[in-house]
C-alpha cells in the first residue's frame, strides 16, 4: 500500500495541471486573437504598410505576466510528481513516507501561509 | 491565511481556493486587457485608413498642383511674349454676349488682356446671330488686333471680319460682336489671314477718328 500522502500529492498535482492547462488556453486564445487581428489590419485596413499591420502581433505581449507563474507551477508540477513516484516505492509504514508527507505539510504551510 | 496549526486537509483546500482565484484572476487581467487591445487596434486602423485616404488626396492634389503651376508657367510665358510684341497699356476687350463670355474670358485673360462684359448692352436685333466680328478703337494696335483675333480662332470663335468702331467712342477699346454687316456665308479669317493683318483706317492724330 503506497504512502499516505499519495491523495494529498495528486491534489495538488491536478491543481498544477488545471493552472498549467488554464494558462495553454490563455495564450492559445490571445495568439487566435492576435493572429486575426493581424491578418484583418494587413488584408482589410491598413494595406501596404507590413510594419503597422503587424502591430496586431503586439497583443501576445499581454500574457507576459503570466509566463513566471507557469514555469514557478510546470517546476513544481515536475517535484509533485516525482514525490508521486516516490511515494509509490514505499509502503505506508516506511521512513521516507513521513519525511515525503512532512515535505508537503512544510509546503503547503509555505504556499498558503501557515508557517 | 491558514494557521500553523491548521491539519493539512484544511491547506489543501486553502491552496485549492487560491489556486481557484488565481486562475480567475488569469482569465479576467488577460481578457480585459486584450478586449480593450483589439478596440484600441480598430480606432488606431480606422484613423490609419483615414491618413492613408488624406495621404492619397495629398499626393493627388501635390500632382495637381504640379499641373497648374505648369499651366501658369506657360500662361506667364504666353503674357510675356504678348508684352514683349506690344508694350504699353493693352485695350479693353468688351464682350456682349453671355454665351460666348466665358469662352473669350478664358482665351484672353491668360494673355493679359482685361475682359469686361456688358451683357445688358446686347443688340436684342441680333441675338440670334453669332459673335464673328472685332471692332477696335482707333489706338489699338495692330498687334493687340492680331493676338486677340488669333486667340479667339484657336478658342473657337470664329472671326469673319475686323473692322474700325462706329458707334463706341472708346479709342483703346476691342469689341467682340456680332455685325449686321458681317456675311454668315463669308468665310472666317484664318490663322495665317489673321497673322498677316493690318488695319485699313488711321490710327488717332490726336482727335476722334472718322466715323465717331
Amino acid at each position: 500500500m503506497p504512502c499516505d500522502c499519495t491523495g494529498t500529492i495528486q491534489t495538488l498535482i491536478d491543481a498544477d495541471k488545471k493552472y498549467v492547462a488554464t494558462c495553454c488556453w490563455i495564450y492559445g486564445i490571445v495568439l487566435t486573437v492576435s493572429v486575426a487581428l493581424t491578418v484583418c489590419l494587413s488584408v482589410f485596413v491598413i494595406k501596404n504598410n507590413n510594419l503597422t499591420s503587424l502591430s496586431g502581433l503586439l497583443a501576445n505581449g499581454l500574457v507576459f505576466p503570466l509566463v513566471p507563474k507557469h514555469l514557478q507551477r510546470a517546476r513544481a508540477l515536475t517535484v509533485m510528481e516525482g514525490l508521486m513516484r516516490e511515494c509509490g516505492r514505499h509502503a505506508a509504514e516506511d521512513p521516507p513516507c513521513k519525511r515525503i508527507a512532512d515535505a508537503v505539510d512544510a509546503m503547503l504551510r509555505s504556499i498558503t501561509g501557515a508557517v | 491565511m491558514g494557521s500553523p496549526n491548521q491539519p493539512v486537509d484544511a491547506l489543501l483546500q486553502d491552496y485549492l481556493h487560491r489556486n481557484e482565484r488565481l486562475r480567475r484572476f488569469a482569465w479576467v487581467f488577460t481578457a480585459i486587457p486584450l478586449a480593450l487591445f483589439v478596440l484600441l487596434s480598430v480606432l488606431a486602423a480606422r484613423e490609419g485608413r483615414e491618413y492613408l485616404r488624406l495621404s492619397e488626396e495629398i499626393r493627388q492634389q501635390t500632382i495637381r498642383l504640379q499641373e497648374l503651376q505648369k499651366k501658369n508657367d506657360v500662361q506667364q510665358l504666353a503674357i510675356k511674349f504678348v508684352q514683349q510684341q506690344s508694350p504699353g497699356e493693352r485695350p479693353k476687350v468688351v464682350v456682349y454676349r453671355l454665351a460666348v463670355a466665358g469662352q473669350v474670358t478664358d482665351a484672353l485673360k491668360t494673355l493679359g488682356y482685361d475682359v469686361e462684359e456688358r451683357v445688358k448692352q446686347a443688340n436684342p436685333a441680333l441675338a440670334d446671330k453669332p459673335v464673328d466680328t472685332l471692332s477696335y478703337g482707333c489706338s489699338v494696335r495692330d498687334q493687340d488686333i492680331r493676338t486677340v483675333a488669333t486667340a479667339l480662332t484657336n478658342a473657337g470663335i470664329p472671326i469673319r471680319r475686323i473692322v474700325p468702331a462706329e458707334r463706341n467712342p472708346d479709342p483703346n477699346l476691342i469689341q467682340v460682336i456680332s455685325s449686321g454687316i458681317t456675311e454668315e456665308t463669308q468665310n472666317p479669317l484664318s490663322i495665317s489671314e489673321i497673322s498677316t493683318w493690318t488695319r485699313s483706317s488711321r490710327p488717332c492724330q490726336g482727335q476722334q477718328p472718322p466715323g465717331y
